[in-house]
Formats: C-alpha cells, structure tokens, sequence
C-alpha cells in the first residue's frame, strides 16, 4: 500500500520532467529494485545518489537525466524531514569552522593524486575551464588563467596571494607567464605536497593553512573554487580577511560556483560524498558580503563552461577506469559517474551558476576593458 | 554653393540692422565686386576688413554702418537671452552646471556606480557569450 504510493509519487515526479520509469529513451530510468521509490521520495537527494551507487537504479545518459529533472524544477518539490532537519543544523552550527578547514581537505581532495591526474587537463586545474574559441580542456583551462590573472592586471614583480591553490596549477602559470611571486594556500597535504614539487624553483610559496591563519600585504588576491568551502556564516570574514590582506590598490578576483537562491546548507549527496560542509553561495550572499569592503568590478556569468568541462573531466575519467580500477570499488566508480554528470545536467540546466567576479578596493580609473 | 545664395544671406542680414546695398543713405554701402559677399560670411570681420582693403566694397559713412550692425547683433543677443531666462533662471542655471558636474565627479571617484544586468527567466542554455 506505501510501496504503491511512494512508486506513484516517484512516476508522477519524474513524469513531470519527462523521465520514464522504464522507458527507452536515453535520460529515461530502469529500476532494478524496488526500493529505490521509497529511498527518493523519503530522503530525496541523498536517497536518488546513494541507491545509484547502490546499483539499484541505470540511465544511459545521466547528464541528460539531471539536464531534465533540474530544468523542470522538480528538485524543488521534493523536500525531506532530512533536508529541514539538514537545513537547521546549518544555521545553528558553523559547518565551516576553524576546527573542520581541514576536512574537506582530508576526504575529497586527498581522494588520490592518481585520479585527478587522469581526470584533469596537464596543469591539473580543479575548476571551470573557459571554452571561448576552443573544443580542448588544456586550451579551456589556460584560457582560464589567462581570463584571470588578465582580469587581475598583473604587472611584473608584483606579490599574488592565491586562496585554495588546488595542485599549485595557476600559482605557477602566474609566476611563468607574469613575472610575480605568488604564495599559495590549501588545506589538503597531498595537494600541498604535489603544489611544491610542480613549482619548486619558481617564486611560489605553498602553504597548507587555512585562510584565517593569514598573515601579509599582497598587490592581489584570487581564489579560484575555494569560496564553496567557506559557509555562508564566514563569507563577511573571508571578505574581511582578504580587505586585510590587499594593499590599497589591490585587486581581488573570486571564481565560485553559484546559487540562484540563498542557502545555508549544501546538497545532502554532495555533502555526504564530494564535499563535506561545502554550500553554493548566492549572488545576494556574496555582494552583502563585500558591500563596504569593495567595489563591484566586474560580474562574468560564464555556467555553460562548466557542462563542457565535467562532460570531458568524464570522458578523461571512464578512458582511465581500467588503469585506476584496482585502487577504487565499483562503489566509487559509480559515485564518481554521479557526481561529475548531476553537476554537469545542473549546470547546463542553469540549476547553479558559474561567476568570476571582480573587486577593487579603491576602485579603478578611467575607462576599463574588463577581458572576457 | 553659387555665389548668388551668398549675396542673398548677407544682403538679408544686413537689412535686418537697417542698411541697403548699393543703397543711397550715408550708412548704406557700395558693392565693386560680388566677392566680398562670400569673403565676409565665411571670414566674418576679418573678410570684411580684407575685402575693403581689396577695394571690393564702400562705406561713405563707415562708423554709422559699424554702428548699426553691432546694434543688431546685441539685440539679437539680448532678445534672445530674454527667451531663455523666461524659462531658466540664472539659480536653474547654477543647479544644472552642479548637477552635471557633481555627478561626473562621483562617477570618476567611485562613489557612485554604472552596471548594466541581463537576466533571464530560466536561464540561457548552451554556450552564450554576452556581447561587450
């Protein structure tokens, strides 16, 4: 009698999307054991993900089942006891605080340096490339760092403080192509470890420390997919920090992922499996943040890119499966394929966003060109 | 332009001040050759004073003709400030040059800002790249 309401509940949801149960296109679904309606409707996001990785559920083209489960908003209406009770804790508790930094750090960007390389363009460059006048994830990821470290105005000698340096990839392509020295943070010790050997002998200091233990005067500022780890309670304070840290005719550049609505807890699934204690900030959440502190120079809305590049960090990713399958389970192969095309289908269905934004704290003069 | 249309435009002008050409009053002037009409309008005082020094036109009584055209043109002048200044007074005037100006140092120091937004309702699919 449940088990028939919480089937029909789930057909009528994914009815509205236009995902058939057992149909044959290739976002449509097939079922192989019956739990699945029950686990979807009562725990929503983290029941849909967690009895994929069990097995239990197939689609063929999984981006394209996200792609159309988002754009209809169906997401919206499936709201669990877990997720109100999630989205509590996340108010009365600081997620994000000192004591848990290094979390994220420990789970996911430890999970092995082995994948990542597989998965990553050569630099190794965690984040959403740039496509414009390109099809390659190298050329996408460059383009990146040149939209960046342009958009920053670097002149030669200048001091770069890079928040959350990922494998050191963007550190070094400053201190290569600029001519400046960039001191570069992260909180994962094997990202530290491979960030120092990639650019040992250039004038890049890799540190493993959390922001709020920073220290110095630096010309600019950027962090490039770190903003996601910071909670909603601390992005005045992250704003703060990095005011402090900026000298008076600094400039600071922030690249995150985004959130059409405000939030104050992340994804359950997300949560659980990619990215502990990590939220989506919304573009409310990030301009009351720096209002005060800077000056809005730029805002660059650039989401599709990053459909195109977990599609080829997917791609890269199945072509290595046979060489990395000995060191991961089936489990973490079919979580891997999850997570990488849900967050491919949400952004191509403009679920969430991708923003660089520019800030200057005296504010620049004359006219500017902002790159794109 | 042929060389009538400028013999027409000064000839006008110079009734609207009260003097003929080749007419007989004392301030009235003489004409010796049609290019002085063209040298004035577009040399103004300096074509005039050239064009006399070439012997191209006569004025028997040379200060009552200045007289008269300067008369003219402050009149025209003053009729015209008249207009303005019944819709604009000189406080409007101090108010739009402050306001114009206030503005544009704002802008140039930052303390005000100039944004354009483009939204959507659902979001733009593929790839759009936002012309600049």
């Amino acid at each position: 009698m449940v088990d028939t309401f919480f089937k029909r509940e789930l057909e009528r949801l994914f009815g509205s999307a236009d995902i058939l149960i057992g149909g044959n296109r290739p976002w449509d679904v097939q079922i192989h054991n019956a739990s699945v309606y029950r686990r979807v409707i009562t725990e929503g996001s983290l029941g849909l993900g967690e009895s994929y990785m069990d097995g239990e559920w197939e689609c063929d083209d999984l981006e394209a089942f996200f792609f159309r489960l988002l754009s209809s908003r169906v997401d919206e209406k499936v709201v669990t006891m877990a997720d109100k009770i999630n989205k509590y804790l996340g108010k009365i508790r600081n997620l994000q605080c000192p004591m848990r930094a290094f979390t994220v750090g420990e789970t996911h960007y430890n999970t092995g340096n082995d994948l990542f390389k597989a998965m990553l363009d050569t630099r190794m460059i965690y984040s959403c490339g740039y496509w414009k006048e390109t099809n390659s994830l190298d050329e996408a990821q460059k383009n990146k760092l040149r939209l960046v470290f342009d958009k920053l105005q670097l002149q030669p000698g200048m001091k770069l403080l890079d928040i959350g340096c990922g494998w050191g990839g963007a550190a070094r392509y400053a201190a290569e192509h600029y001519d400046v020295s960039v001191t570069a943070l992260t909180v994962s010790s094997e990202q530290a470890q491979f960030a120092r050997e990639q650019c040992a002998g250039m004038p890049v200091n890799i540190e493993l420390m959390d922001y709020r233990d920073l220290h110095g005067s630096f010309d600019r500022v950027y962090s490039i997919g770190m903003f996601e780890h910071v909670g909603y309670k601390n992005y005045r304070h992250y704003f703060e920090i990095v005011n402090r840290c900026l000298k008076r005719d600094g400039l600071t550049l922030l690249h995150t992922i985004g959130s059409n609505q405000p939030c104050t807890n992340g994804d359950p699934w997300s949560c659980k499996y990619i990215f502990p204690n990590s939220m989506l900030p919304s573009a409310s959440q990030i301009s009351e943040s720096y209002e005060g502190l800077f000056m809005l120079e730029d805002w660059h809305v650039f989401t599709h890119d990053y459909a195109l590049t977990l599609k080829a960090w997917y791609e890269k990713f199945e072509q290595s499966w046979p060489e990395l399958q000995s060191g991961y389970s089936e489990r973490f192969h079919r979580m891997w394929r999850y997570y990488l095309l849900s967050f491919a289908g949400a952004f191509r269905a403009r679920s969430i966003q991708l923003w660089q934004v520019l800030l200057s704290k005296q504010g620049l003069q004359g006219r500017t060109a902002i790159p794109r | 332009m042929g060389s009538n249309f400028f013999k027409h435009r000064l000839s006008d002008l110079l009734s609207s001040a009260g003097i003929t050409v080749n007419g007989s009053a004392p301030w009235d002037i003489t004409v010796h050759d049609d290019r002085f009409y063209r040298c004035v309008l577009s040399g103004s005082h300096l074509g005039a004073g050239e064009s006399y020094m070439d012997g191209w036109w006569d004025a028997p009584a040379f200060d009552e003709f200045f007289y008269r055209t300067l008369k003219a043109w402050h009149s025209n002048i003053e009729d015209n400030r008249a207009a303005l200044s019944l819709t604009y007074d000189e406080r409007f005037h101090r108010m739009w040059r402050y306001y114009l100006l206030s503005a544009a140092g704002s802008f140039r120091a930052r303390h005000v800002q100039l944004w354009q937004l483009l939204y959507s309702k659902n979001g733009i699919e593929e790839e759009f790249r936002v012309p600049r």
